[in-house]
């Protein structure tokens, strides 16, 4: 399924929130819960593995209800349902970001947003919102290495004392935030940043 | 109609001679609509005391206001897709989570956004103030328990713009109470005062819900608003440019079953 709503730019779906919405001010729980079951049909139709780009290229702003109901939301959806797919957000204006970054605050809780240009490349990548210590640390390992297995990570990093099931269990972790991307590698889960040059924190 | 009036003669309603109240009432029509729409909600709970909405002297606000109640229903409001905005219009609030998405909802927020323009706020600050109104639109439908008692208006002049949000519902207090968070809560001042801050709901704070009243501050940024919050028997004021929470102030007043919001902003250049 293709439409103004879903495109594939590089290898990617996109989904353009102005085309779903109809809208450039996005408020209330139950408009964004709108926005979510729109966007549940073109998730399922679409075959695209790794990032999904909620575009939000034309949208003013988004209050955090909004935002719970809507990107919180897919990117729930994916994890249960879509687990080769992550959510994330691209083209915010700061307005946009500014609510984003402070729901995610309040839930402790962080997800990647980025640039998307019209060929769908994605750049200025990075996570916003907050991670605790040790999935920081493990994010940081990770884009030191551009990608690792739990048993790589327990090699590299023997100061940290930290068994290879601690290592998974943030991977893991920070998969279910749509932040890294896992694939297999053997026997072993291979996580790489869900877009090349993340970063995060300054 | 004006707010000075609900609050100094309305709590002594009582005392006064029927043809008194009507002189009171008649000298002071309503141009605003939230003290008008705070008159009736509360005349709700004492109509012998207090003349009805067709007795008030006759006003923009109190036509708008007579064509709606007659209405007495979202699913009865016109299907319009004009989105030029009224002068002053009135809207039922969606009673369930599908009608948000309904056109004539939908028209209807069209219309609040393009009279904010209309009054002089740039696009961006008249978006603001629209997704104040979804906000607030959504705490009726997910708290006040009497979603069909929803109302939403606004009124535009050169240089300001007024909306409202008001239900009948069960109000601030009685709401937090549900969750065990706030079970111990029983003052509705700070219960108001709780109700308004980012991350507190009847959910549980820090639930990811208990945003919906920053939109209503952050929409006046840098613009001068008249804010005034109304449930149980509190009213929390807040004036001046970019209001904040920790600049309001409580008081007390006659009992309001539910909540009521009003929002009077003005743009610099008025």
């Amino acid at each position: 399924m293709r439409t103004r709503a879903a495109s594939r730019g590089g290898n990617h779906l996109r989904l353009s929130v102005r085309e779903l919405a109809k809208d450039e001010a996005l408020g209330g729980a139950e408009h964004g819960a709108h926005l979510f079951a729109k966007a549940i049909p073109l998730l399922a139709a679409s075959r695209e593995t790794g990032p999904v780009f909620l575009d939000f290229d034309g949208i003013a702003l988004a209050t955090a209800s909004y935002l719970r109901e809507s990107v919180l939301a897919l990117r729930d959806y994916c994890r249960r349902n879509r687990p080769e797919v992550q959510v994330v957000v691209a083209n915010a204006c700061p307005v946009v970001l500014e609510e984003l970054e402070f729901l995610l605050t309040r839930l402790r809780d962080a997800m990647t947003v980025c640039r998307l240009d019209q060929r769908g490349r994605a750049s200025e990548p990075k996570v916003i919102g907050v991670l605790d210590e040790k999935q920081a640390v493990t994010l940081h390992a990770v884009l030191e290495l551009g990608g690792a297995d739990a048993s790589t990570l327990t090699r590299k990093f023997k100061s940290e004392k930290i068994t290879t099931t601690g290592w998974n269990n943030r991977l893991a972790g920070l998969a279910d935030k749509g932040i890294l991307i896992e694939s297999r590698r053997g026997k072993s889960k291979l996580y790489k940043p869900i877009v090349e040059g993340l970063v995060y924190g300054s | 109609m004006d707010f000075a009036l609900i609050d100094d003669i309305l709590p002594d309603a009582h005392s006064f001679e029927p043809s008194r109240l009507r002189a009171i009432l008649a000298s002071t029509p309503a141009t605003r609509i939230g003290p008008l729409v705070e008159y009736v909600y509360l005349r709700a709970r004492m109509p012998e005391n207090l003349p009805d909405l067709g007795a008030l002297p006759p006003s923009g606000p109190v036509h708008a206001l007579i064509r709606t109640f007659r209405l007495r229903r979202f699913a009865n409001m016109p299907n319009s897709s004009a989105i030029d905005a009224e002068s002053v219009e009135f809207f039922w609030i969606p009673p369930n989570r599908e009608a948000v998405t309904a056109p004539a909802w939908t028209a209807f927020r069209k219309r609040f956004q393009n009279g904010a323009e209309e009054s002089g706020f740039t696009k961006l600050v008249a978006q603001g103030l629209t997704g104040a109104l979804d906000e607030m639109a959504s705490n009726v439908l997910q708290h006040s328990r009497a979603s069909k008692t929803g109302i939403a208006g606004y009124r535009w002049a050169q240089g300001e713009f007024e909306y409202l949000v008001a239900d009948a519902g069960e109000g601030v207090l009685n709401s937090l109470r549900r969750h065990e968070d706030y079970r111990t809560l029983d003052d509705a001042g700070i219960a108001l005062r709780t109700a308004l801050a980012d991350g507190e709901s009847r959910f549980g704070r820090n639930s990811g819900h208990g945003n919906g009243f920053r939109p209503v501050f952050s929409s006046l940024m840098n613009v001068g608003g008249q804010l005034r919050f109304r449930s149980n028997d509190q009213r929390l004021e807040i004036e001046g440019v970019t209001p904040t929470l920790s600049k309001g102030t409580l008081h007390q007043a006659s009992f309001y079953g539910g909540v009521l919001i009003s929002v009077l902003s003005t743009s610099k250049s008025a």
